[in-house]
Formats: structure tokens, C-alpha cells, sequence
């Protein structure tokens, strides 16, 4: 257990840095999109209003009041999210292959570590978790924030205040990081963990087996996330209205989760141990 | 002892270890040699458990490799084995964390005799001096067996002098060496055994000394015999 | 210590701030408007069933679904895991279903004309998708034997499918050993619903063959521009009542167009006697669509000039009896808010979807027999829960508990 926090910690160390510049380029960006697109607003409300004849209030009703939701649903915004995801999508890969790749092969060392092997596997699997929760975490500080530089720029009467709350909800892409209830959210970083697994079970077959291996990893991945659909696949396809009630059809997809969570830690650990090549 | 037993290997069709068998003892220095490269790496990987093989076992006193063993036997291969961007105080901490067989004394004497400096930061190494700290964190462990890929290769004049030094030190005593090497010259008084590989297979495993004093011929000499060149 | 600080920083980070956000969105809630049923006159105790359903739009930004009922208000997000899990409110009357016959109702709809329910048995007949070409071929049949828990089930094909483009069902009603299916036969030219045809399927529960179809009423449809015409079933017991309505488009002085529903035709069919009759209806007299018939009677409801309008129609005599005007004080009212109306235990539950937000909307619930109005109330906001601007909120149907 002390070797895992360590290696934890190991590895979100050697991330820290990229992390960083990844969530600072996030953050300015969007601090940028926030500040243009209120100014964009208060110049057309004060040509309106100042030169253009209109009132405070036709104004308002024309083009109605500025809020977060004019950011947020900026493709530009939506552009930072997905730089986020892109990010760590690439992370997923790169977490495993920086070790093997360029011309210090950590994973000698790593390897040969007097720990479980499978140390190794969780701590990255973590890592993944740990930054994806950052980078959410990190949005919702990023929302107050721009919500104050809002704030600055917008005089009250433009302005409608909204909730964080309400902002995630009115985005298109947030509720999906973020969903409306601690048992969604707990489901949704399920399912990301699951991916995270599975992905990784994959990487580890090409690694154990190379040009072969992708096959092999390919195919496991795909029939692993086959067997996760289906329940929910044939109860959809096959039953216009559901055969199973929905917290029961929630329980047999928590169980297939676990089982195929399980099986994928098993060859995962089984590929570490006995197939992993250098 | 490490007890390597009938030992095979194929990358794809290509069989590179087909039954390698030989043993190495603690307090021995044994070195592997072989004319084309593959196969030599390829057993020091195995006995590590860093490639899995097609058939026969590996035992380390007796013993199958676990993770347990890594206290006991470590690996030098001929790349640096820590992230480049840390510093060597950094890996020192590192192997500190993870090894309890890491003796921070020794790591301290190695450093000063290697004359590298604790706050380099790895990436900013010379060749040479980044297989001497890939040495140094290998040596500074407590461990019974060390194996070594090519401690040599692309190294300049004086890094392989000091690197040679090493093994007559007190730092090589006691503990079982396997070696494999293409510059035998330099360390080709210090071997006790000798393990020729050619196509995947031991041509000739011999104690150096005997044949020197008993047949008068040197390493290379029966290299040329085996090897038919 | 030193050298964790960063990945306790980031630990410590996302707890924070992931608890801080839920804590957020659990008491989201506390600022959306709440409401009461405030009596105005009548028996208080007429509402103790009713559940009124609601959204609520907030801006741009969300939609958020509710309840009021006697007790005050339920927004959906606060409601248990495993009733948001759905994403809506499941219909009470299909929750009841679920909840005491929770192997029975499995894959079922929960659709009340395609079930027969009697003190000893709940019957279901249902015309579900097939999978493969998404159309419907066959009668889906399961009878609930409440007393011996048995299922009786069995799938039959729809006679004559092939010349109508889809059959549904409006009614179910289960006499001794035969089940009688009332559907709606839609009939298709080049693309166009043309025509409608009433029928009545009767199958034997024990040899599951058909011994019995009828066509009872048909329609062909039309539409102009002043209205078009429309069909309905109602089937109470061994007791169908098909009835055709004609909805004309009515404009005001101020160009707003709304629908008003009059009734031309009604059947009466008995399932046990297959007999038919047709009713005369009072000449030169709009009387409205029809809602319930009690004994002989027949309640017709409509809306004039933002009243409720009922008429009760003896239907031996073919003369109206009575008739009854309730001056409701919502400015929209439509004929989608007479669709969604309620009957249960002979009272009518009248409950517009108000669009307009600086009037509370009303609720009426009339008494049919006494053709009294039993309860006058109105939905109220609670405390200063006042509506914002940006608030749009609409009662969309009523329901009614066990």
C-alpha cells in the first residue's frame, strides 16, 4: 500500500508539469473568450443605446441579457473542453508508452520495481481519474472566475447572474463531466473508469504482443464494451417497453461493469506478469 | 546461482535462445558472448522476467522469480533506466523509495567515484556519464546478483577506464555478475566464466582461468575456434 | 510530507470543489417557485388525490419537472435515485400497476385503454412492435388471475393486417372466457390517413382463437380550412362509446384561433349482446365531446368564451338534462385542456395548462351527477417564491392517485 502512494504520487509528479500548462492554456483561453465576447456585448449595448436611439429595456428585449450562457455555448469555449478531453484521451496512451518509448526505457525500472506489478497498472489508472476530476474541478473554479470578470465588464442592468448549477445544465457538453446528482455523476466516472480499464488491458496486449497484440487488444476492447451494451442493447431493442424496471436493469449493468472491470484486471494482471516485454 | 535450463525463445518465426542452458555463481563474474546481438539481451531480459519465453525455467538460488527477487538481483541494460528529466538526486530518492536493498552510502561513494554531481539533471549527461549513473543506481543496491548489457558500448576511453574499475572495487565482491560485453579486452582478466552463444544456442561454456592455465589460450582465442572465424 | 503536497493539493482540490458543486445542486431546488391548492370554495377533501404535473423552464438555461399535490410541491431532481432514474415522472396510474403487479406489468405499457381490470383479474391486450421491421403484426394477450397469481398469455396475429396501415388499441374488456379487443383500424391513401375504422377483435382465453370481429363505426377523415372531424372511444365495461366530433377553428375579434369540439354521432355498443345502437342527438345544439357516461347519461364538456361548459345528455331520451357553466378565470383556455381533463368516481378534474404567468391557474372539479361544482381552487405560489422574468412554467396534465 506504501509503494502505491508512492508510485501514485510518482506518477502524478511526472504529469504535474504538462498538467499544468494544460489547465493554464484552458484558463486563459477561456478568460480571453469570456472578456471578448462581454465587451463584444456592452460595446453593441452602448452603440444601441448610446447612438442607435434604442432604450436600456428594447435592448434587453431585443437581444436580452448577458450571461455566462453567451461564453459557454461559444464554440470557442466548447473548443477548450475538448482540448481538455483531447488531452487526456492522449494520456491514456501516453501514460504507458512514454515508459517504453525514447531512449530511456523506464520501464526497466518500473518493471523491476520489489512491488506488485499491478501497483503500477492502478496508480496509472488513478493518475487518469485524478486528472480528469482536476480538469472538472478546475472548470467549476474557472466558471466563478469568469463569472466575476462577467461581473466587472457588464453593468447589472445587462446582466442576468446565473448559478454555476445553471450554467453546467445549459451547456451542451458540461452535464456530461458534471451530471445533475451525486448518484449520475458516480455512474458516469463508473463507466470512465471502466473505459479507462479497459483501454489500458488493451495497450497492455500490444505491449505484450506487439503487431499481433493490437489485434488482440482491439478485439478485447471491442468485445468487452459488446458485452457492456448489451443488456441495455436488447432490453432497448427488443422490448418497446422495458422488461426490466430500470433500477433493475441499472443493477444487472452495475454487475456486468464489475464483472467485465474484473476480467479486464485479470488479464491485465495475468499480461503484466507473465507476457510484458521490454 | 542463477540456473538458466534449456531456455527457448522466438521473436515471430525467428528462434533467437533454442535450449540456452548455463549457470552463473555468486562471487563469478560470467560473461555472456556472442557474435550477433539478439540472443544475449534476450537473457538477461528473461531471467529479469522482462520477456516471457516459450519453454524452459529460470531459478535464482533455487528459486522462480518474484517480486520479491528484485531485492536480490538488478539489471543494468545499456539504456539509463530513469526518467531523463529527473535529477540524480531525484533517482537517488526514488531508488530509496522503492529498494530496501538501496544503500545511500554506496550511492554517495560511486557518485564521488564516478565524479558526477548529485543536482545533474540526467538528460543533461554525456553518454558516458549517463551509463555511469545507470551503473551507479545498479551497484548501489544490495543485491546478490547484478547483470550488466553492454556496460561498454559507445562509451569514450575514460568513462570505460573508470567503469572497468569498477570490478576489481569492492563494489563488485561477493556478488554474482553476468555480463555480456563486446569489448572483452577490457575486463578480459577479470572473468571467471565464459558463455559462448551462436544462433540461439550455448556453442561452449568454460572457466577462463582453467583454460588459460590448462590449454594456454586466451577468451578470444577460443571465441575464434567456436565461432569459426 | 513535503513531497506528497501536490497530489494532496489536487486531492483535496477536487473533494472540495466536486463536494461543493453537489452540495450546490441539492439545494437548487430551494429557489425554484413552490405551490399550494388554495381552496376558494368547496369540499377540500376533492383534491386529495389530485397531482398536478408541472415544468418549468427557467430561461434558456434548464427544464426541471414537478409536482404539486395537496401536500405542496416535488421537483423531479429531489426525488430518490430510483424514481429520476427514468428521467421523467412515471405515470401514477402505471406506477400503481408496477408496484402491485410488478411481474405482470414487465415490458407492458402502461397506456389504461389497453387494460381491463376487475376485482379478479387485470387484463392486457396490447399490439406491440415487432422487432425486426418496427411494425405491428399481432395481439399481445395476458390475463391476470389476481386470486391464483397465474398468467394466461398469448400472441395472435391481427386479422386482415395487411389492409390497414396500423391498428391500435382503445379498449379492453374480458366477459367469462372471452376477451374482446376494441382497436382503431387506420387506413392510408398515397401517404394520407383516410380512413378510420372502429372494430372489435373477441378471442377465446382457452383455444386463443378469434370468434368474433365487428366493425363498428368508421370515419373518413377531412380537413379544411375551417376544421377537421375526429373519432373517440370510450370504453367502459362491456360498454363502447364511439363518438364523431367535428373541431371547427373559431377566430376572435383579436385573431387568435381556437378549437371548439362538437359531437355529431354517437354509437353504444354492447360487447356481451354485440348489439349497436345509435343515439339522436339534440338538433341545432353544439354539445361538446364527451367525457363519461354514468348510467344512462352522458357527460359532454366544452369551452365557450373561457367557460367550461358540461352538458349531461340522456341518451334514452336524446334530450340534454341539464347543463352547467363554471366561469374559469384562466385567459388561454383550449381544447388540449379538455383532452387532458380527469374523471374519476363520477367528478371531473379540470386543470388548464395556463400559459399566462400573472394569473394562477384554476382548478375545478365538478360533481357529474349533481352537476355541482365541488371544488373551486387555484394552484397558488407558496411564500415569496415569486416567478421571475425568466421563468416559464406550465401545468402540463392532471393525475389522480388510487
Amino acid at each position: 500500500m506504501k509503494n502505491f502512494f508512492k508510485l501514485l504520487n510518482f506518477e502524478l509528479n511526472r504529469f504535474s508539469k504538462l498538467y499544468f500548462v494544460l489547465l493554464s492554456s484552458i484558463g486563459i483561453i477561456q478568460i480571453i473568450i469570456t472578456v471578448l465576447k462581454a465587451r463584444a456585448y456592452l460595446t453593441r449595448a452602448n452603440n444601441a443605446v448610446l447612438k442607435g436611439g434604442m432604450t436600456q429595456h428594447e435592448f434587453i428585449e431585443m437581444y436580452s441579457k448577458f450571461s455566462m450562457i453567451d461564453v459557454i455555448h461559444s464554440i470557442l469555449f466548447a473548443g477548450t473542453l475538448a482540448i481538455g478531453i483531447a488531452a487526456i484521451l492522449f494520456y491514456i496512451f501516453f501514460i504507458w508508452y512514454r515508459d517504453w518509448f525514447a531512449k530511456n526505457t523506464f520501464v526497466y525500472r518500473l518493471l523491476t520495481l520489489p512491488t506488485s506489478r499491478m501497483n503500477l497498472f492502478f496508480t496509472k489508472v488513478i493518475t487518469i481519474m485524478m486528472s480528469v476530476l482536476g480538469l472538472v474541478t478546475f472548470q467549476l473554479m474557472m466558471l466563478n472566475i469568469e463569472k466575476t470578470i462577467v461581473k466587472w465588464i457588464i453593468p447589472k442592468v445587462y446582466r442576468e447572474d446565473l448559478r454555476i448549477v445553471d450554467m453546467v445544465s445549459a451547456s451542451e457538453y458540461l452535464p456530461i463531466i458534471l451530471p445533475q446528482g451525486i448518484a449520475e455523476f458516480f455512474i458516469a466516472y463508473g463507466l470512465g473508469l471502466g473505459f479507462v480499464v479497459i483501454v489500458f488491458t488493451a495497450i497492455l496486449f500490444e505491449r505484450s504482443f506487439r503487431l499481433k497484440g493490437i489485434i488482440f487488444g482491439l478485439l478485447y476492447a471491442f468485445i468487452s464494451i459488446t458485452i457492456f451494451i448489451l443488456p441495455i442493447t436488447i432490453q432497448l431493442l427488443m422490448y418497446e417497453n422495458l422488461y426490466l424496471y430500470p433500477m433493475e436493469l441499472l443493477f444487472v449493468q452495475a454487475v456486468t461493469w464489475a464483472v467485465i472491470v474484473a476480467a479486464s484486471l485479470l488479464v491485465s494482471r495475468y499480461l503484466l506478469k507473465n507476457k510484458v516485454t521490454v | 546461482m542463477i540456473e538458466v535450463k534449456d531456455i527457448t525463445k522466438s521473436f515471430g518465426r525467428k528462434r533467437v535462445l533454442n535450449g540456452v542452458s548455463f549457470t552463473a555463481n555468486k562471487g563469478e563474474i560470467t560473461c555472456l558472448i556472442g557474435v550477433n546481438g539478439v540472443g544475449k539481451t534476450t537473457v538477461m531480459n528473461a531471467i529479469m522476467g522482462l520477456t516471457p519465453l516459450k519453454s524452459g525455467e529460470i531459478l535464482i538460488d533455487g528459486k522462480k522469480l518474484t517480486k520479491e527477487s528484485y531485492e536480490q538481483i538488478t539489471f543494468i541494460p545499456d539504456t539509463i533506466t530513469m526518467p531523463p528529466t529527473m535529477r540524480i538526486k531525484d533517482a537517488f530518492d526514488f531508488m530509496n523509495d522503492f529498494y530496501q536493498s538501496w544503500n545511500q552510502k554506496r550511492a554517495e561513494e560511486l557518485l564521488t567515484f564516478f565524479k558526477l554531481q548529485k543536482d545533474d539533471r540526467i538528460s543533461d549527461l554525456s553518454k558516458g556519464n549517463k551509463a555511469k549513473v545507470n551503473l551507479l543506481l545498479g551497484l548501489a543496491l544490495d543485491v546478490d546478483y547484478v547483470l550488466m548489457d553492454e556496460p561498454f558500448s559507445g562509451i569514450d576511453i575514460f568513462s570505460r577506464e573508470q567503469i572497468a574499475n569498477v570490478f576489481t572495487s569492492h563494489l563488485i565482491e561477493d556478488r554474482g555478475v553476468i555480463i555480456t560485453t563486446h569489448e572483452i579486452g577490457d575486463i578480459e582478466h577479470l572473468i571467471d566464466r565464459v558463455v559462448l552463444l551462436n544462433n540461439g544456442v550455448v556453442v561452449s561454456e568454460f572457466n577462463a582461468e582453467q583454460v588459460r592455465e590448462e590449454q594456454g589460450k586466451s577468451i578470444v582465442d577460443v571465441m575464434r575456434e567456436a565461432f569459426h572465424v | 510530507m513535503r513531497k506528497y503536497w501536490k497530489t494532496i493539493a489536487l486531492s483535496v482540490f477536487i473533494v472540495i470543489g466536486i463536494s461543493m458543486f453537489y452540495i450546490n445542486v441539492n439545494t437548487v431546488t430551494k429557489e425554484f417557485p413552490r405551490f399550494n391548492f388554495k381552496i376558494i370554495e368547496g369540499n377540500e377533501e376533492a383534491v386529495d388525490k389530485l397531482v398536478i404535473n408541472g415544468d418549468l423552464y427557467n430561461g434558456m438555461t434548464n427544464f426541471e419537472q414537478f409536482r404539486v399535490n395537496s401536500t405542496g410541491t416535488t421537483y423531479l431532481r429531489d426525488e430518490p435515485f430510483s424514481k429520476r432514474i427514468i428521467g421523467y415522472y412515471q405515470d401514477i396510474y402505471g406506477e400503481d400497476l408496477q408496484k402491485e403487479y410488478r411481474t405482470f406489468m414487465r415490458g407492458k405499457s402502461t397506456d389504461p385503454a389497453k387494460f381491463y381490470e376487475t376485482d379478479e383479474i387485470l387484463a392486457y391486450a396490447e399490439t406491440p412492435y415487432s422487432f425486426w421491421s418496427y411494425d405491428t403484426y399481432e395481439f399481445e394477450i395476458d390475463i391476470l388471475n389476481k386470486k391464483t397469481k397465474k398468467t394466461v398469455s398469448f400472441s395472435t396475429p391481427i386479422p386482415d393486417r395487411a389492409n390497414y396501415w396500423y391498428v391500435a388499441p382503445y379498449g379492453v374488456y374480458v366477459d367469462e372466457n372471452e376477451i374482446s379487443i376494441i382497436t382503431l383500424n387506420e387506413q392510408v391513401n398515397e401517404d394520407v390517413i383516410e380512413n378510420t375504422s372502429v372494430h372489435v377483435y373477441t378471442y377465446n382465453i382457452d383455444t386463443e382463437q378469434l370468434v368474433g370481429e365487428e366493425v363498428i363505426d368508421s370515419l373518413n377523415y377531412s380537413s379544411s380550412e375551417d376544421g377537421y372531424n375526429d373519432i373517440q372511444v370510450m370504453a367502459i365495461d362491456e360498454n363502447i362509446f364511439i363518438s364523431q366530433q367535428k373541431v371547427n377553428y373559431i377566430e376572435t375579434e383579436d385573431d387568435f384561433a381556437y378549437e371548439k369540439v362538437n359531437t355529431e354521432k354517437i354509437i353504444h355498443y354492447n360487447v356481451n349482446t354485440h348489439t349497436k345502437e345509435e343515439f339522436t342527438l339534440p338538433e341545432k345544439q353544439e354539445i361538446g365531446m364527451p367525457i363519461t357516461i354514468i348510467g344512462d347519461e352522458l357527460f359532454l364538456a366544452s369551452i365557450n368564451d373561457n367557460k367550461l361548459e358540461i352538458i349531461s345528455l340522456n341518451l334514452i331520451e336524446g334530450e340534454i338534462n341539464s347543463q352547467k357553466e363554471i366561469e374559469v378565470s384562466n385567459s388561454f383556455l383550449s381544447l388540449y385542456d379538455l383532452y387532458q381533463a380527469k374523471v374519476k368516481d363520477g367528478k371531473y378534474y379540470f386543470i388548464p395548462s395556463s400559459e399566462d404567468f400573472n394569473e394562477t391557474t384554476m382548478i375545478t372539479v365538478v360533481d357529474l351527477e349533481s352537476l355541482t361544482v365541488d371544488y373551486l381552487g387555484e394552484i397558488e405560489p407558496v411564500g415569496s417564491s415569486a416567478i421571475d422574468e425568466e421563468v416559464e412554467m406550465y401545468f402540463s396534465y392532471p393525475e389522480l392517485r388510487k
